[in-house]
């Protein structure tokens, strides 16, 4: 049987603003990890005010995020996290690790 | 089996398990007893099933009267435990078991054959540790995370929100 499910979806804004929709797992983090490693050297913004769904496959890519543009001596932010997502930030403690505004 | 695909049972699948775990099998390896699992779902053991998975969870829960944050926490931990099995064994699918009683939610997971203890039970690993996480996440959703065998030998972790 094969169910429609949610999609996710990473927006390039621009090289310095990643736009995420929809659930943020294991699956999606893949794609964000990629995206990630191909985009112009820079500061990075990622827009979650739509993400639905987030798990520790996605906190791991984030913080990676964050670790890898700090080696580089670039900017990692992230803003408007989802409910959701701000309450498994808060649960894990790392929402001033992520610059979260 | 595309890894979207899940297979349901037709009819409400019978296994073993426990009602809400005792004080004396709490954290520790269970033995099952009679039940009727509510949802008997099996998916192949690759992310692009995830999203599936959490779907049918989501509207069984739904259906089974559980309210919008219970749904919320039954499908995160559900997702963490089987995202677990597809990254860190060698499993070709995962079946998740979802079951009700008057006095609690029980989730079972596949794939645990092999573990003698649930990590995860240390707390939250510093900020700047990416991994780490998702079991701590699972026992804070959850009253009770353990591990169960079934008749067949198969070890599942069980984790119980009371109702």
């Amino acid at each position: 049987m094969t169910h429609s499910v949610p999609a996710f979806d990473l927006s390039v804004v621009t090289s310095r603003e990643f736009r995420l929709v929809g659930e943020f797992d294991a699956h999606a983090s893949e794609q964000f990890d990629a995206q990630l490693s191909v985009r112009e050297p820079g500061d990075l913004t990622v827009e979650l005010s739509e993400v639905t769904f987030i798990d520790s496959s996605g906190l791991r890519s984030l913080i990676l995020a964050r670790q890898k543009l700090e080696e580089q001596g670039f900017l990692f932010r992230i803003v408007s996290p989802s409910p959701t997502v701000l309450r498994l930030f808060e649960l894990s403690g790392i929402s001033d690790y992520l610059e979260v505004t | 089996m595309d890894p979207s695909d899940t297979e349901i049972g037709e009819a409400p699948a019978t296994f073993e398990s426990d009602d809400v775990s005792s004080d004396e099998d709490r954290g520790t390896l269970g033995t099952m007893s009679q039940r009727t699992a509510q949802l008997d779902l099996t998916v192949q053991a690759d992310t692009a099933a995830l999203g599936s998975l959490r779907l049918q969870l989501a509207m069984e829960a739904a259906d089974s009267g559980a309210d919008l944050d219970v749904v919320e926490e039954l499908v995160l931990v559900a997702s963490e435990l089987a995202s677990n099995v597809i990254r860190h064994t060698d499993e070709e699918t995962v079946t998740i078991r979802l079951s009700k009683t008057e006095a609690a939610w029980t989730l079972d997971v596949s794939g645990a054959d092999g573990i003698d203890e649930i990590p995860g039970g240390a707390g939250m690993p510093p900020v700047a540790q990416p991994g780490g996480r998702g079991l701590v996440i699972v026992r804070a959703m959850m009253d009770d995370v353990h591990l169960v065998d079934d008749d067949e030998d198969r070890r599942w972790v069980r984790a119980v929100k009371k109702r």
